[in-house]
């Protein structure tokens, strides 16, 4: 089954990791901008992360026959070091234009402080502007009244809410996102955030329409393969196939698609991965075994 | 050029070369895309304030982007070719659009600032905008100017955008120091491109470059992998 996986940072991951997603089936992910770690220090640094979100990382992520779109953003974290934030801020907007960038996000909160809040509210102001959806990322402290206020800010920004994927969610807060009329995401994550069999019992009081898994893996303990090992859980649960596939594939395809920017080209199909193809046809290359890691 | 002197691609002008372009680009796509470009050119004269970087990028949603194949205009392709462009029927409108709005921002600020607006749009480019300006470089006005941002194409390990300058035009076998030349060809060996593809590649043979190429086949013998069949291309006899 072909799979989706909306909300990864492949920046933080190997090439085995690249491998192992292609053969379990995923064909496309979104990379949304994120923190990195460590606190930048420079606006070029981060100009320099969104250039390898729409170039390096989009060709790496190709050559394992997997399609790349990110979403461009200030993280939360970073907007309270308000000065580099302004900056940022500067920089979106010839972003937000590029080919493969198909939402605003990851924004939010973190702290939940005045910063944090106004930045945000400038975020969801661009995601109108430009007409992209936008990916939210709840905080992991206070997470109920961080959800609960960042509803409002999507209320207040006058954007369609269903054109709104709020993140992270738990059993806690999954209620409120749907009830908002937004699309409530599911990191599945090894030790915090969500995992597979609490994910199978939300799916099952809550049904699929506008829910959304995905992986959230990054530089931290976390797992690429949590799309499939979910379908999996469901699959062992008794889910037929097409709440599945809904699951890994219909639903967050149908939800980046309100981009206008989702090409999902032949891999809408079940096609088989060929790397030459990528290289404009065979003639290119000599048909040897396709170059995996490129040497220079 | 407005006010400067012309240069003559194929026969034809510069200014005729972008008026055919324009002809092509009303031809193929419809009058929606046509008042969406109409509205993002450039201002005259001078670029203040003008968001080129962000109308060169957004193209990329608007103008198809497969080759235009029968759809391209002869006499134009002639002219490509003539200026070294191979196979011009592989461009794309995209590619198309994205030439002739660099061709009159260019146009509209002087020639030492060239550069820096070519390398501007290089350097905040994706894979796609990267693609189309390599690809143009070649049918700007005076294009030895822009050999920093063409060496610059084929350092980088995006191979879509290495293949578009090395195969595409003959900006490098025209132009480009015999250093750089030869580390491309090396390049294109490692990366499995097919040296036939190589744009210009008969005429800048050396000895030094088939030397490298040897050193490059022993190399491989000695750790046991096999030896490109087509590098005997470089490899003197
Ligand atoms: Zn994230």
């Amino acid at each position: 089954m072909r799979m989706f996986d909306h909300h990864i940072h492949m920046t933080s991951r190997t090439t085995d990791d690249y491998q192992a997603m292609a053969a379990a089936g995923i064909v496309a992910i979104i990379e949304p901008a994120f923190w990195v770690g460590q606190p930048r220090r420079n606006v070029g640094t981060f100009e320099d992360y969104f250039l390898s979100l729409v170039g390096w990382e989009r060709f790496r992520a190709g050559q394992f026959g997997i399609l790349h779109f990110c979403t461009i953003g200030l993280n939360p974290k970073e907007t309270n070091s308000t000065e580099i934030a302004s900056g940022v801020m500067e920089l979106l907007p010839d972003f937000l234009e590029k080919e493969s960038v198909v939402g605003v996000g990851e924004v939010g909160f973190d702290d939940q402080t005045p910063e944090e809040k106004r930045f945000f509210e400038q975020q969801m102001d661009l995601a109108v502007e430009f007409n992209l959806p936008v990916l939210i990322h709840t905080p992991h402290r206070d997470k109920k009244a961080g959800t609960r206020v960042t509803l409002d800010i999507v209320r207040a920004s006058g954007i369609e809410p269903q054109r709104v994927l709020v993140d992270h969610n738990t059993e806690d807060t999954i209620e409120m996102v749907l009830d908002a009329g937004c699309w409530a995401g599911h990191s599945i994550y090894p030790h915090t955030k969500m995992d597979e069999p609490r994910m199978v019992a939300l799916l099952r009081k809550y049904g699929t329409e506008r829910i959304t898994i995905n992986s959230a893996a990054d530089w931290g303990i976390s797992d690429p393969l949590k799309v499939p090992k979910t379908a999996q859980a469901m699959r062992e649960a008794g889910f037929p196939e097409r709440d599945i596939e809904t699951i890994v594939w219909s639903n967050p395809v149908a939800f980046f698609s309100q981009s206008g920017r989702l090409d999902l080209g032949e891999h809408a199909g079940d096609q088989p991965i060929d790397q030459r193809q990528l290289w404009e046809g065979n003639s290119v290359l000599r048909g040897q075994t396709p170059v995996v890691k490129i040497a220079s | 050029m407005r006010g400067r002197p012309v240069r003559t691609i194929g026969g034809v002008g510069l200014t005729d070369l972008i008026d055919a372009v324009d002809r092509l680009l009303r031809e193929l796509s419809g009058a929606e895309v046509a008042r969406w470009i109409a509205g993002r050119m450039p201002p005259t004269p001078g670029l203040e304030g003008y968001r080129l970087g962000a109308h060169y990028a957004a193209a990329g949603r608007v103008l198809d982007d497969a080759p235009a194949g029968e759809g391209m205009d002869a006499g134009l392709c002639a002219a490509m070719t003539d200026a070294g462009v191979e196979q011009p029927a592989r461009w794309t409108l995209l590619d198309l659009y994205r030439y002739r709005l660099l061709a009159d921002a260019l146009n509209q600020v002087s020639p030492d600032e060239h550069l820096g607006v070519v390398r501007s749009l290089f350097c905040k480019g994706g894979i796609g905008e990267q693609r189309s300006l390599v690809r143009s470089l070649i049918l700007l006005p005076e294009p030895a100017a822009f050999l920093p941002v063409a060496i610059e194409a084929c350092r980088g390990n995006v191979l879509d955008v290495f293949i578009a300058m090395t195969c595409e035009n003959r900006y490098p076998a025209y132009f480009f120091p015999d250093l750089n030349f030869n580390q491309m060809v090396m390049k294109a060996l490692f990366n499995g491109v097919a040296l036939a593809r190589i744009a210009g590649l008969a005429r800048r043979r050396t000895r030094e470059l088939a030397r490298m190429a040897a050193d490059y086949a022993t190399e491989r013998r000695a750790a046991g992998r096999s030896i490109p069949n087509d590098i005997d291309m470089i490899i003197e006899n």
